[in-house]
């Protein structure tokens, strides 16, 4: 029973109903900070800094396959250098470097960008296990150093951030926040669709199928993972400026801290790893998951996502959107003597 | 200028260290070595065999010396069950399957860590009478002592099983060339199983050891992957000498590393270590196979 | 009556409003219309016991005058039952609910007190707070435990104009730093806990009195802040410091610390670390075969778990809590009575940190019958007015929140056969003792 189809080869997204049901998402996603509570906006703003950490990491380890443990430092990163331009004092930086929140929240991601820029061609030396395991690394000396830096951080006591933006008594600043994160997701994910659907995107996955036959053809390995490492940094980055600006408190040890890796990993992972939808059923199914088990499990809910995962990735690894691209949609007669009809490229 | 007696008692303290590191670190040299899998919830099983020996310690007082034991076994058990059931459907698939799978281990374990046990950290205590050497330069405590003797015997156990024995020598020869040991009859199947059960019992036994001179909380099993990694990285995949003295350099530059940069640099001393050496030198000091995806 | 949700959560994010927003995200928006305030019907976090049930009509009297008014005193709070600081979470919470109970009684109003688990992080502390005041017409708010938590309840607080009390919270800075209008602190701050060091000091007879100081200063705003006193007043007395080394909170090997310790022949060593960190310096310094001659942990060796962790190895430490068994006057009698009666506890005596808690409910409950409301600027403007007496001693408050310098002498513990007794000041009460100095060689105990 096929809902949509699509020609083999193409984008689900070419479908005029598939582009309508997006437009109607975002429009009812516009409409939730005056339908709901503060604490329901706050959620879905969660699940939005899901959607853009899920895409980011997707970049990265689905199309390009750099399987990277490291992508909470660029969150965290972020977070901190867009905090310390909104809110100069608390680290000891003189008050004429302070920007305006929404010129802070590119540049924090630029920081983020940067360090992926210059760290890159050093850590993409290594491959495979070793990749991701320098990668955790990474992350790791990044989050001791900033904690031990009390003075720019707050050490354990953490950073408050000054940003309110509440516009007088009806909308509050964590609608406003709703507002620009959503913003920033519909830009994140139009950017990453025109980069995975252009050239290259397509060098990516070149370098992701087989490197070294890539390589042989004039693919160059390093730029195509350094282009997928740089705008997947960029983009985590954007989603640790606006995580920092909605909770106004940043912790070295929380906002740096592992457990931003595995939430990408999980969102993706569920979703669907290397499909461009995948990262929003991941997101929708993750927070779903994380609010809904921890009513129902407990303390369980993380290993009942590690359990998800692993399941996922051997049973079922393209993710949900795999059920979905199974079961709703049909693939055209093709057009040109493509193979079979599973091939869920998107 | 640092005092002498400070000098000596914190490259003491390091070296005895150092011992427990390698054995954490042997086990999952030989995994990499034999199954190209690195096991990225090593830490976690680290972090597992410390608390079955602080779990026996606190209910019975019995010493984690004994609970290594009984550590040693469960984890091999656990090694053996997570190869037949799990792992075999993702050895020889690309690396993005293991990364995964065992990164979801490692998560179930943490969970399971923090559900029975709490999040709070949890120590053990030697639990022997003794007390421990002055040796006029420096103090070795008598838990640091007696750890550190128990893992040097533990490596040179496996080395000597490595070495000896039919199935060592099976391993070593798979580690060498997996199709030619199969050819030579030897069922590459078993020897999967076999090493991931080594590999873990190793990692508990290290654990268990640790929890008589740290405390262990459901979160450091990251930090000790990290470690450990970055033993194997110093030694060379599969060298154990080279473990070894990967393990003591480790634990020695830690040390220093607190004291002439400040206690919070301990960890990022050996990370940039780690690091270092990976991008420089990554068959490490000593070379051999491996090294790679 | 106390009522609480006590739930483990792991997340650090909005979770108020749990499985309901769920379904609320399929499209069936629970129509409230504007933010903040106001009740939700939809989720379960209605009242429990009592009956606090003015339902969002903003308790609105003005102006205080005594007697009439019978507005319901909602209190907004936050304990660690879980995490690094979940050894005192319980002792926190007691401290409270025995508050409440009294107040119950004895205020002409009902008195509802809203507590969740923080799990020992500030980010979710915050989270607890905002979805209980999203959903309650809160009037108040009470602390959790340590500085960190304590100002990320009182940012919170400050955001939302509402009066904030806190206890184990000795750090000054963020009172003279963050323009604090509506935090107050009924607790001995980090020049207190140092003058009350050189009062223990001065206890030891002048020829057997140490005279090197080691200070382990944890790598906190709070760390830096209570080492720097401690350097300054007791080198002013005379003392030498001859060791002061940063240590990073939650580090777990104190092994180079200790050996710098020992070379630098530190006879009084000081630190304000966490429990477990506090703990497993013990623990570390008996298997180096090491031990200062007199061992204040402030913070560190306040909760219980220190003696089930350590046994007679923690005996002989010093803290310096707030409040310690050995008190006289002020309601201490009251609060013993009440507390054994109601708690089934093996040890004769209270834990530390019940006191601090319990003189924080009596701060609120003198302070709205000054103020004659529940107001927050009423209660605000009565807090800063009054004089008040509790289970730690009389005292005022300066604007910024700090108690009134000198007027509060910080009480010493100390651990002593499984309980932490009154050193220092000396009183008369049978919970007091003498102050047990110098600490035999390891080899001796």
């Amino acid at each position: 029973m096929a809902l949509l189809e699509k020609a083999p080869g193409e984008s689900l997204a070419t479908d005029r109903r598939v582009q309508g049901l997006g437009v109607l998402a975002v429009l009812w996603l516009v409409t939730v900070p005056f339908t709901t509570t503060d604490s329901l906006t706050g959620l879905i703003l969660t699940g939005l800094v899901f959607v853009m950490l899920g895409v980011s990491w997707n970049l990265l380890a689905g199309y390009a396959g750099q399987i990277s443990l490291g992508h909470a430092a660029f969150f965290g990163m972020g977070a901190f250098v867009s905090a310390w331009l909104t809110t100069p004092s608390a680290a000891g930086f003189p008050g004429s470097i302070e920007l305006p929140l929404l010129v802070a929240i590119p540049i924090g991601a630029l920081a983020s960008a940067l360090i992926a820029l210059v760290i890159g061609p050093v850590i993409f030396r290594l491959t495979g296990h070793y990749f991701a395991i320098g990668t955790l690394a990474l992350a790791a000396v990044i989050e001791l150093v900033m904690l031990d830096r009390r003075d720019l951080t707050g050490g354990a006591t953490g950073y408050y951030v000054n940003a309110d933006l509440s516009i007088g008594e009806a909308i509050s600043h964590g609608d406003v926040m709703f507002f620009l994160t959503l913003v920033a997701t519909v830009a994140t994910v139009v950017v990453t669709y025109l980069i995975v659907r252009g050239p290259t995107g397509l060098g990516m996955k070149a370098i992701h199928d087989d490197e070294d036959a890539a390589s042989s053809l004039g693919v160059n390995p390093l730029k195509y993972k350094m282009y997928a490492f740089v705008a997947s940094s960029f983009f985590a980055g954007i989603a640790g400026a606006l995580y920092a600006h909605f909770s106004l408190y940043i912790n070295a040890q929380s906002t740096l801290a592992v457990t931003w890796t595995v939430d990408s990993l999980v969102v993706v992972i569920l979703g669907g790893m290397g499909t461009f939808a995948g990262p929003f059923f991941g997101a929708g199914l993750f927070l779903l998951l994380d609010n809904g088990l921890s009513a129902i499990v407990g303390g369980w809910a993380e290993a009942v996502e590690g359990i998800l995962i692993i399941l996922f990735i051997i049973f079922l690894p393209s993710g949900l959107y795999g059920l979905v691209d199974d079961y709703l949609v049909s693939e055209t007669a093709d057009t040109g003597g493509e193979m079979d009809a599973d091939v869920a490229d998107d | 200028m640092v005092a002498t007696d400070l000098l000596t008692q914190s490259v003491v303290n390091g070296l005895l260290l150092g011992g427990i590191y390698a054995l954490a670190a042997l086990g999952l040299s030989l995994v990499f070595g034999i199954m190209d899998i690195v096991n990225l919830a090593h830490g976690h099983m680290l972090m597992v065999g410390a608390y079955i020996a602080i779990l026996l310690f606190t209910a019975t007082g019995i010493t984690p010396v004994v609970g290594m034991l009984l550590a040693m076994v469960l984890m091999f058990g656990l090694g053996v069950l997570l190869q037949k059931v799990l792992l075999k459907h993702v050895v020889d698939e690309g690396i993005e399957q293991p990364i995964i799978v065992l990164f979801g281990l490692a998560l179930i374990l943490q969970n399971l860590g923090r559900v029975l046990l709490g999040g709070d950290a949890r120590t053990a205590d030697i639990g022997l009478p003794g007390s421990g050497i002055d040796v006029g330069l420096a103090y070795m405590s008598f838990p640091r002592t007696v750890t550190f003797v128990i893992a040097v015997l533990l490596i040179v156990l496996t080395w000597a099983f490595l070495q000896y024995t039919k199935t060592g020598q099976a391993i070593r020869a798979t580690a060498q060339n997996r199709t030619a040991a199969k050819y030579m009859g030897i069922d590459t199947d078993q020897i999967y199983v076999i090493t991931l059960g080594i590999g873990t019992a190793l990692a508990g036994a290290a654990g268990a050891l640790l929890s008589m001179l740290f405390p262990i909380d459901p979160y450091v099993g990251w930090s000790y992957l990290l470690k450990t990694f970055a033993v194997v990285v110093l030694g060379g995949v599969g060298s154990v000498i080279g473990t070894l003295v990967g393990g003591l350099v480790l634990g020695v530059s830690e040390n220093l590393g607190a004291l002439y940069l400040g206690g919070g640099y301990r960890n990022v001393v050996s990370l940039l270590i780690f690091l270092v050496v990976l991008l420089v030198k990554p068959e490490g000091l000593f070379g051999g196979s491996g090294g790679g995806e | 009556m106390a009522r609480d949700d006590t739930s483990i959560r792991r997340r650090t994010y909005l979770k108020g409003a749990g499985a309901t927003s769920t379904l609320a995200i399929t499209g069936l928006a629970g129509c409230t219309l504007g933010g903040g305030g106001g009740d939700d019907g939809g989720d379960g976090s209605g009242d429990g016991g009592g009956d606090g049930g003015d339902s969002g009509d903003g308790g609105g009297d003005s102006g205080g005058d005594g007697g009439g008014d019978t507005t319901p005193l909602t209190i907004a709070g936050t304990v660690p039952e879980t995490g690094s600081f979940s050894s005192l979470g319980e002792d926190l919470r007691r401290g409270y609910e025995l508050g409440v109970a009294r107040m119950n009684e004895e205020l002409d109003r009902d008195v509802e007190l809203i507590l969740r688990d923080d799990e020992s992080d500030a980010q979710t502390l915050r989270e607890q707070l905002q979805a209980i005041v999203s959903n309650n017409d809160v009037n108040m708010i009470w602390g959790s435990f340590s500085s960190l938590l304590v100002t990320a309840g009182s940012a919170f607080a400050e955001n939302e104009g509402l009066p904030f009390l806190g206890i184990a919270f000795a750090y000054e800075a963020p009172h003279r730093n963050d323009n604090y209008e509506w935090t107050f602190a009924p607790f001995p701050k980090s020049r207190d806990v140092a003058r009350s060091t050189l009062g223990t000091l001065q206890l030891i007879p002048e020829e057997e009195r140490p005279t090197n100081v080691g200070i382990w200063e944890p790598n906190s705003g709070w760390g830096e802040e209570q080492a720097q006193y401690w350097e300054d007043t007791l080198s002013e007395a005379g003392y030498d410091v001859v060791m002061r080394e940063v240590f990073e909170i939650g580090s777990s090997d104190f092994s180079t610390l200790i050996s710098q310790a020992e070379s630098n022949e530190v006879e009084v060593l000081l630190s304000n670390p966490t429990p477990p960190g506090g703990i497993t310096a013990v623990n570390q310094m008996q298997s180096n075969n090491w031990a200062p001659k007199m061992l204040k942990f402030v913070r560190g060796a306040d909760p219980s778990a220190w003696w089930s962790a350590l046994g007679e190895s923690g005996a002989y430490a010093l803290m310096c809590p707030g409040w310690v068994p050995g008190l006289t006057g002020n309601g201490n009698a009251a609060l013993r009575e009440t507390f054994f009666n109601e708690y089934d506890i093996e040890s004769e005596y209270m834990p530390a940190n019940v006191g601090g808690s319990y003189n924080l409910t009596q701060v609120a409950q003198q302070a709205v019958e000054a103020a004659g409301s529940v107001e927050p600027t009423a209660v605000r403007d009565a807090l800063r007015s009054t004089e008040f007496e509790t289970v730690i001693g009389s005292f005022t408050f300066e604007e910024n929140g700090l108690p009134t310098e000198g007027e509060l002498t910080a009480p010493t513990g100390q651990w002593w056969e499984g309980a932490q007794r009154l050193a220092y000041p000396d009183t008369d009460s049978e919970r007091a003792i003498d102050f047990q100095y110098p600490i035999p060689p390891w080899s001796e105990r």
